[in-house]
This record gives structure tokens, sequence and C-alpha cells, in this order.
């Protein structure tokens, strides 16, 4: 059965016009690409 | 000479080992995430284009993290999130794009779209604004609040998932299961497959065949208003309860449906709504106003009663100093008029040189018992001075001793009328009253006896010669 309480906590507010400024950058702007970028940094750095 | 292979990434030359010059990725990588992006990508498009939103969404955010600069499957996912209703977000990713391509792309139409409309851009922020106040009145239990908000959501976009979703949930938990109903079918028809809204369907006892025939074939009205009247009653009869073997069942008459009916309902439910919102808010709030303006009123008052009480009493006792000094000053008075009664008395036993003489003459005589020659000098003076005491004391004092009682009643009697502070007043008293004896026979009146008057008469005559200025 559904209980309201434990399912009206699942919403997540909407997000407004003055948020969206923050939802751009607070985006997460990473692929795939970019982690495999960061991991061989971060090898050839622990070589050196 | 050999072709070159660029980095697809980063557009940097592939080195013969296979790995960019430039990024230092591995180009059979870099291809394989790309493909995959694209994979997801496609998935997301067949999703989108049967109205499975929530897979689409899924499967484009996959391909984002596959490929973030696939400006396609970023438009898409941009594009379901307007379609659901949360315009912030597509915009949001619209922007990305365009940041990526600032070419040939379509989000900046999409963009250019949205803000052309300013009304509609406010609008989708009066929308999230509202929704956001719904859930939090839902979530704080003020589900009245929170119909009234969702009710003006829907009414300004129609397709907004979220709303449906939570209003549904209201429905619900209130048991309106055919309203709940109803706004979980508007649900699945934007998503056909949105796992709450199927979810709740499969609580609420449909089955999955249910859940399919709701979503191929759904009504079409779109009325959001309609979700929150209440239910008419039915003028036609549920195909499963008809008995096809039975008596015919009799059904109501055709009648056309009354929207002037709906129409005042609408108004009654705003005049209640109306009056609920003056009674639960604007009333308690303006009475809350005034109480505090009455206490305040109170305090101030209250104040400025302290502080004329305390300059009452303040004043009342200054009151009672001046009362106190007005009764000094009453004393003072009284003892200044009594001393000036006396020094006034003193001014008149006073007298003259000549005259002293004249009385010390008479008084010798009077104690040589020459009283008849006393009586006339002390006759001389009284013309002169008839309120000096000592004469007439002695010219009472001759006549008593010649026994002429009457006439000296008349000089004590005048003695102690006009001479009320004399030395004498006492013995006057006593012989201007009953005192005296009455006059003899042979004219001789009662001489004084009393030891006690001789001796009083020699003590005073003293006293008044001193005071007299007469010396003996």
């Amino acid at each position: 059965m559904i209980n309201f309480d434990e399912e009206v906590k699942k919403f997540r507010p909407a997000l407004e016009l003055d948020q969206a400024e923050d939802a751009i950058y607070s985006n997460d702007l990473k692929d795939i690409t970019d982690i495999m970028q960061e991991m061989m940094r971060v090898a050839r750095e622990t070589e050196r | 000479m050999a072709d070159v292979l660029n980095c697809k990434r980063c557009g940097g030359t592939i080195l013969v080992t296979g790995y960019c010059s430039q990024c230092g990725l591995k180009s059979e990588y870099v291809n394989k995430a790309l493909n995959t992006s694209k994979y997801y990508y496609n998935i997301g498009l067949d999703k989108a284009r049967v109205r499975d939103m929530t897979g689409a969404k899924e499967a484009l955010q996959n391909a984002l993290k596959y490929d973030k600069m696939n400006i396609d499957a970023r438009n898409l996912l941009g594009l379901i999130y307007y379609e659901t209703g949360e315009v912030v977000l597509a915009l949001s990713h619209w922007v990305v794009s365009v940041n990526y391509f600032s070419g040939r792309n379509v989000a900046k139409r999409y963009i250019k779209e949205v803000k052309s409309n300013p009304h509609k851009l406010e609008s989708a922020n009066i929308v999230a604004r509202k929704y956001n106040q719904a859930l939090a009145y839902a979530k704080q239990g003020s589900k009245d609040l929170a119909f009234i908000q969702l009710r003006k959501v829907l009414a300004e976009n129609p397709k907004f998932v979220n709303g449906y979703l939570l209003l549904a949930l209201l429905f619900i938990d209130e048991g309106r299961y055919e309203k709940a109903r109803k706004a979980l079918k508007r649900v699945i028809k934007i998503d056909r497959t949105n796992p709450l809204a199927v979810r709740y369907f499969n609580d609420m006892g449909h089955s999955d065949d249910e859940i399919m025939d709701f979503r191929d074939f759904p009504e079409d009205d779109y009325d959001a208003d309609l979700l929150f009247v209440e239910d008419q009653p039915r003028a036609y009869v549920e195909p499963d309860n008809v008995d096809l073997n039975g008596e015919p069942v009799p059904v109501g008459r055709y009648k056309d449906i009354n929207f002037y009916k709906y129409s005042i309902a609408y108004v009654i439910a705003g005049l209640v709504l109306g009056l609920a919102v003056m009674g639960f808010l604007v009333i308690p709030h303006r009475d809350k106003n005034m109480e505090s303006d009455n206490r305040d009123l109170k305090i101030g008052f209250s104040e400025a009663i302290a502080a004329k009480n305390v300059e009452i009493s303040t004043l009342e006792a200054s009151i009672e100093d001046l009362n106190q000094d007005v009764s000094d000053y009453e004393t003072q008075i009284s003892d200044l008029n009594r001393r000036l009664g006396s020094y006034e008395d003193a001014q008149k036993a006073v007298l003259p040189d000549e005259d002293k003489v004249t009385l010390q003459q008479a008084l010798n005589k009077y104690y040589n018992e020459d009283y008849d020659s006393a009586v006339s000098d002390l006759n001389r003076l009284m013309e002169d001075y008839p309120d000096n005491d000592v004469i007439l004391f002695y010219k009472g004092m001759c006549h008593l001793n010649v026994g002429n009682t009457t006439q000296a009643k008349e000089a004590f009697s005048a003695l102690v009328e006009r001479c009320p502070n004399s030395a004498y007043y006492t013995i006057a008293v006593s012989y201007g009253g009953e005192g005296l004896p009455a006059t003899t026979e042979d004219g001789t009146g009662a001489r004084p006896e009393d030891e006690e008057a001789d001796s009083a008469e020699d003590e005073e005559s003293e006293e008044s010669t001193d005071a007299s200025g007469v010396t003996g």
C-alpha cells in the first residue's frame, strides 16, 4: 500500500528560472573520455 | 601518402601507436565511447518517439555519459524535459548544447522560441514555484493548500508530469481513487512508462493489461479543472455490469449536460475557498495585528497612568508639605498676633513722664489711704488712658476700700474687658464677678480681707509699677 509520507519524500522540487545558472554549472559535464584522460594523467604523475 | 587520421574527440593527429598526439587517448577507446553514445541516443530516440519519456531520458543520459558533446542527444534530452514540464532543465541542456556547438544547432531555435515569449517563460517559472509550494504544503500535511496550488500549476501547464503525480498521490491518500486514476492516466498519456504512475496503478489494483489499455486508448480530456470537481453520476452502464441474458434494465433518459451548473459550482467553490482563506488566513492575521496593537496601546496607557500616578503622589506629597507650611505659618501668625497684642497692651501701659508722676502720686495717696483724692487723680488719668490696667485696677481698689462696691465692680469689669493680657486680670475677674460683698448699710463696703488677695495685690502692684514705668 502506498505510504503518503514516504512517497512524498521522493518528490524533488522543480528548478526555478533563477536557479538555471546554478543548474548549468552544476551539470556533470564529464564523459567517459574525460575520466580516462584524468586516469592517465594521474598514472603519469604517479610514475614520475 | 598515407591518410592521416584525426582524433574524433579533440581533432589531434593519431599516432602509429593508435594514441592521439594531443589528448593522449587511445583512438580505439574514443571511437568505442562515441559509438556507444550514439547507440544510446538511438535507443533514446526510439523511446521518445513512442512517448516513453522516462526510458528515453535514461538512454539519453547514458549517451551523454559516453559523449558529452553528443549534441543530438543533449537537444533531445532538453526536449523531453520541456515536454514533461521541466522548462528550466530543458533550457540548461540547450544552453550547454549551444555552448559546445554554436553552428547549425536546433537548440538555438528552442532557446529563442522560449525566450521570445516572456509570458511563457514567466509562466514556466510560476509553475515551478507553485509546484514547489504545493510540494512543501504536502510535506507539511496542508493538503487542501497543496490541492489549490496544484490546480493552478496544472491549469498553467497541463503537461507537468510531476504535478499530476503529486496530485494522484494526494488523491490516493484521501481515498479518491477515481480522481487519482484520472491524474495517472494523464501522466501515462504524456509519459507512457512512467514508473511511478505504473506503480500507483498497481497499488490501486490495476493489472498491467489495464494499464496498457489506459496507455493505448487515452481519454482526450486535458482539462485539469475537471480533476478538481466532484464526480458526476454516470449516465451509462459499465459494459461489465450488463446482463445480456437478463431482463432489460431501464436507463435514465437523455439529458443535456448543464454547463451552467458547473459554473455555479465553480462560483460557489470559489466563494467557499475565499471565505475559508478569509477565515483561516486573513481574519486571524488581522485579529493578531489588532491584538498586538491593543497590547501596545495598553502598555502605552499603563506606562502613562503609572507616570501620572507617580506625578500625583509627588504632588500630593508637595501639597502635604505646603499644608504643613501653611499650618506652621498660621501658628507663627497667631503667635505674632499674640505678641502684637502684648506689645500693644504694653504700649498702652507706657505713660508719658508727667502722667507717670500723676499716677505715682495717686498710688502714694492710695497707700496713704487717701482714697478719694487718689480716685480723683485716677479719674483724670482715665480721661487720657481709659484702657490702662494699672489705673483701672487702683481705681477699683480705691472704690473697694471706701466700700463703693458698684463702682469698684465697674472698674474691675472695665479692666477685664479692655485688658485681657494684664497682670491684674485674674484679681480683676475675682473682684469684678461675684467675689465682692454687697455694699454695707453705712455705705462702707467690705474691705478685702483675703490675705492672698493682699499679697497678690502687693506683688502685682510692684510688677505693674515696673511695667508702667512708675518708680516707687
